[in-house]
């Protein structure tokens, strides 16, 4: 089967899901994306995204029980699939290429 | 337990399509919600919900757009027939009673400093009754009740169209078409407010998938 094409804040939050393990939900992926890219990505974009890995069946999800610290909402736990497994190796594979044969490249000194 | 801000998390819940996706995206800002108030305190608490809920709300409408059922169709044509209903109701009963509400709202803006002709005030009854019927639409379409009352307001909206025909200023009837909407809305929202969460009502557990 064909590895869908994923976007740059998909892989990341793919790579945040098989990260986190047990412990992905929600925001534990918002908390791991949000610090290893130093950006400060929206509850709902998190979920938007995680939401477009289900569909395209890279990760599966469940509601736990409710918790009250939810105010008695379920809390939505990911969990990466074996087809999110081969696009997480596809990625690194095609990233490897991309930048194979590029000598380390040094910052610019400011102007 | 810190109860997250009640409007902004109602409004929310009314924007949604109540699905998991909300389910979970309300759920995480309570839950964050509590663990800032317990560290930063209410205040920075209260600022973090408010505008994370803002920057969440497009993608809780996007999920309700990409959510949307033929079934849904049907709920919002109810919830904008029972706003007309309400608006009908409304509009008769005034008429029965030789427009005793707009006399009446004319004497209050009269006693409120604002001198209006009955005109005036029969465009603020007006008004007053679409937001009536944005809250009935609201009431009887739970599933999704601000797109219905916004729905509902756009088909307020429209029936001042042929009003260009009546000589009026195009500038006023759109002025107007607009208010109706903003009136319905509002009308949704306010009854959204004073409503019961609903996916505290969602069902306790869900599998929509499987983790295996």
């Amino acid at each position: 089967m064909a590895t869908p094409t994923l976007g740059p804040l998909e892989i990341t939050v793919l790579l945040a899901v098989a990260r986190l393990g047990d412990e992905a939900h929600g925001l534990a992926v918002r908390a791991d994306v949000s610090e290893r890219t130093k950006h400060d990505y929206s509850v709902g974009a998190i979920y938007t995204t995680l939401q477009r890995l289900e569909d395209k069946a890279l990760v599966s999800s469940r509601l736990t029980e409710p918790l009250p610290v939810r105010g008695g909402r379920s809390r939505r736990e990911f969990k990466i699939t074996a087809a999110g497994r081969r696009a997480v190796v596809q990625a690194q594979r095609t990233a490897a290429s991309v930048w194979d044969g590029v000598a380390p490249l040094r910052s610019p000194k400011p102007a | 337990m810190t109860q997250p801000p009640r409007l902004a998390e109602r409004l929310l819940d009314g924007l949604s399509g109540s699905t998991a996706f909300s389910e979970g995206v309300i759920g995480d800002l309570a839950e964050e919600h509590a663990r800032r108030v317990a560290r930063d305190g209410d205040g920075s608490a209260w600022r973090w919900y408010h505008r994370e809920a803002l920057r969440s709300a497009p993608h809780i409408v996007g999920d309700a757009m990409r959510s949307f059922r033929r079934a849904d169709l049907r709920v919002i044509a109810t919830g904008v027939l029972a706003a007309w209903g309400v608006v009908v109701v409304v509009a008769l009963a005034d008429r029965a009673t030789g427009s005793t509400v707009s006399h009446g709202l004319r004497f209050v803006l009269r006693l409120a400093g604002v001198e209006s002709d009955i005109f005036f005030a029969a465009a603020i009854h007006s008004l007053l009754v679409v937001l009536l019927g944005g809250a009935g639409a609201a009431r009887f379409s739970s599933r999704m009740p601000i797109l219905s009352s916004t729905a509902f307001g756009l088909t307020a909206a429209c029936s001042y169209i042929p009003l260009v025909d009546t000589g009026e200023p195009v500038a006023f009837v759109l002025a107007y078409a607009a208010g109706s909407l903003i009136a319905a809305a509002v009308g949704g929202v306010f009854l959204v407010s004073l409503s019961r969460p609903r996916s505290r009502a969602y069902p306790p557990t869900v599998g929509i998938g499987t983790l295996g």
